[in-house]
């Protein structure tokens, strides 16, 4: 292979094609489209495109349009900007906690908060512990420290550090494209402190935070069975029956069955119980359960209808995206895809495994976490899965 | 796009059954804005009329469609454009952070404020046509959720006034352009050049023709936008990381077919096709306006 020296460094023929290809690509494109290709979508269309909601034909005629018409590739450039502060309107919803605590920008809180959590319960258990506890010191130490063993009891800690997580996609910087990659060695190191404000707004995590964001991504329905178990050993069944169903961002459990189960699983929670998800605003709910059971409310609860999972699987997770697209999966490979909040459709999923957790950001897109471990992620509404790392 | 025009009031009511559009009416909670049956019917039969245009639906593809609407958004919609009190009370509520919130960000900061508050005049409908008020409400098909919905609007006024704007700028100085000719001290004595920029052309614009709308999506938002890969991946419903990996297998295709042009049917070497590449990077007045088809209908 031909082989040429730029600097220090050797540059092979193919490389040097790669560069060339760039260089032509943004020559020609950024001069190619200035004016409008025939009739502009209107405003309805293009957001419904934003949100994911056409069909597969539309949103092709949609996207063949925008490839040749500058008005609307600026209009998308707008939306765009506009679509990092939903992340913010849905955080300050009075449904959007979980979204907020999975907002990039403010994942460093998570730990922070979860510290300080832990610090005033130590503080405010020792008083009280310490005389009934005549014992030697240690002791009350040792009992004081209790909540922090994630491997006993999976309390703050624990869902902090998966819940960080949570909204990282993971970088493969072998996938980043070369405006990052030459980018990234020399970041890091020299930031004025400008540039660190803006990266801070613009969601970009401290040095010391990317570490952590390359640690394996568990989908928020994953953290929430994670939560509602450890809730469940904590909390007596009868507050638990008294507590009000918490509003869901992206997913809310609730367990509503006096009888509650043993601590466990999330199957063996369906059994005397049902998990209920919320879409954004918190006025859409869907709950479901053990045998494929299935219902909606419009109305935050008041009311439910009976819906036709067409399964009898246990329904395990959910995702709702918007109130009109809900992803639910469960048992045996179960996926179930509403985008319209009443008929449900059974995706197909290639392996028989039960699906613990679904995060989905729209119609289109959804990854599946199975017991094993295993994540799944589509592009295409559930046509197509393929493993994610 | 045929679709893509609100339909007019002298446009034919598309079939929507009683039932349906009662059930409709009910899910949309149209009730709570004091909005008749027949009135929020109407706006659901001008939503199938405007998704539908140019054929008659069946009536299964007609309850699919209005199914999958956002369908309280619409009677909120249809409540507001009917000068409902209480509807409007909550629109201003909930949506009125919306509007705000895209008026106090980005480049076009000072005059999206100007937009936003422009578009409560147009969202009452001061306009009135052939003695009715228009509404800018009425323009909602309630495809999207109201707020997108909103920021489209908005969006789309900012771009338009900016490129008004641009018309009346003055054009740079740009002799980079010009051609070479052959008393200029950059005429290329090299006689195959202007051969290998033709052939270049060719196989850029021919393998260009060739992308998927979604690939050529991505690759104009990416080179001509400048866009970054996060803010294309969230207009485009993907993660960052894809719309990477995905750019980068549109652009190795690209080279790849253009390569395999200028060698399988323009017949060069291996040396001749380095030629070309860099001839074209080196070529100031390369670009594929020439190339290109102009766009449909443009």
């Amino acid at each position: 292979m031909l082989t040429f020296t730029v600097g220090e460094e050797p540059v092979t023929t193919s490389q040097k094609r790669d560069a060339d290809m760039e260089r032509l690509l943004r020559a020609v494109l950024k001069a190619a489209p200035q004016g409008t290709a025939g009739e502009c979508p209107d405003a309805d269309l293009l957001a419904a495109h934003l949100e994911g909601s056409l069909t597969a034909v539309e949103q092709a005629t949609v996207d063949a349009h925008i490839a040749g018409c500058g008005r609307c590739q600026e209009i998308l450039v707008v939306l765009s900007q506009g679509l990092t502060q939903d992340d913010e309107d849905a955080a300050t919803s009075p449904s959007g906690w979980f979204t907020w605590v999975n907002r990039p920008r403010l994942r460093w809180l998570v730990p922070i908060s979860a510290a300080a959590t832990l610090a005033v319960v130590f503080f405010a258990t020792r008083p009280l512990i310490a005389p009934e506890r005549k014992g030697p010191a240690p002791e009350v130490v040792q009992m004081a420290q209790t909540p922090t063993q994630p491997a006993e009891l999976p309390g703050a800690g624990a869902e902090v550090s998966r819940e960080q997580s949570v909204a990282v996609p993971q970088k493969n910087q072998a996938a980043i494209a070369p405006e990052r990659q030459e980018k990234a060695g020399t970041q890091a190191e020299k930031k004025p402190p400008s540039k660190v404000a803006a990266d801070a707004l613009a969601g970009v995590p401290p040095p010391g935070e990317r570490e952590r964001d390359k640690k394996p991504v568990e989908p928020v329905a994953e953290t929430m069975a994670a939560r509602v178990t450890s809730e469940e050993k904590r909390t007596p069944p009868a507050a638990q029956a008294a507590a009000s169903p918490p509003a869901g961002g992206q997913l809310a459990v609730a367990q509503q069955a006096a009888n509650k189960p043993a601590a466990g699983d999330a199957v063996r929670n369906l059994e005397a119980g049902f998990i209920m998800v919320s879409a954004p605003g918190g006025t859409v709910l869907w709950r479901f359960g053990a045998g494929g059971r299935l219902s909606r409310s419009g109305d935050s609860g008041e009311t439910w209808h009976e819906q036709t999972s067409g399964v009898t699987a246990d329904l395990l997770a959910a995702s709702a995206p918007s109130p009109a697209t809900c992803w639910i999966a469960g048992a045996a490979g179960t996926v179930l895809l509403t985008t319209d909040g009443e008929r449900w459709e059974r995706r197909q999923f290639p392996y028989q495994v039960d699906l613990v957790a679904v995060a989905a950001s729209n119609a289109r897109t959804a990854v599946v976490t199975a017991r094993d471990g295993r994540r799944f992620e589509t592009l295409d509404a559930g046509l197509t899965w393929s493993p994610r790392q | 796009m045929a679709q893509d025009m609100a339909t007019q009031p002298g446009d034919p009511p598309a079939a929507v059954s009683e039932g349906l559009a009662e059930r409709l009416a009910r899910r949309a909670e149209a009730a709570r804005w004091g909005l008749e049956a027949d009135e929020f019917a109407a706006s659901l039969r001008r939503s199938v009329a405007y998704r539908f245009s140019g054929r008659p639906p069946s009536s299964a593809e007609v309850e699919q469609y209005l199914e999958s609407l956002h369908l309280e958004d619409l009677a909120l919609a249809c409540a507001c454009a009917r000068g409902s009190e209480s509807a409007w009370d909550h629109f201003v509520t909930a949506y009125r952070p919306i509007l705000l919130r895209i008026a106090s960000r980005g480049q076009h900061s000072d005059r999206a404020r100007e937009v936003a508050d422009s578009i409560y005049a147009e969202l009452y409908g001061l306009d009135e046509r052939n003695g009715a008020r228009r509404s800018l409400f009425d323009y909602f098909h309630g495809r999207s959720s109201l707020a997108g919905w909103l920021k489209a609007v908005v969006a789309q006024r900012l771009v338009d006034r900016a490129r008004a704007a641009r018309r009346f700028e003055p054009l740079p100085e740009d002799n980079a352009s010009a051609p070479a000719t052959p008393g200029s001290p950059d005429f290329e004595l090299d006689p195959d050049r202007q051969r290998f920029l033709g052939l270049v052309r060719q196989a850029l614009a021919g393998a260009l023709a060739e992308l998927g709308p979604r690939n050529k999506l991505r690759l104009s938002l990416y080179y001509a936008q400048g866009m970054k890969l996060a803010a294309i991946g969230r207009v485009l419903g993907e993660s960052e990381a894809t719309s990477s990996r995905k750019l980068e297998r549109t652009r190795s295709g690209l080279r790849a077919a253009v390569e395999k042009r200028l060698r399988e049917t323009d017949r060069l070497t291996d040396a001749q096709v380095d030629l070309c590449f860099e001839h074209a990077r080196t070529d100031p007045a390369f670009d594929l306006a020439r190339a290109l088809p102009p766009p449909e209908g443009g």
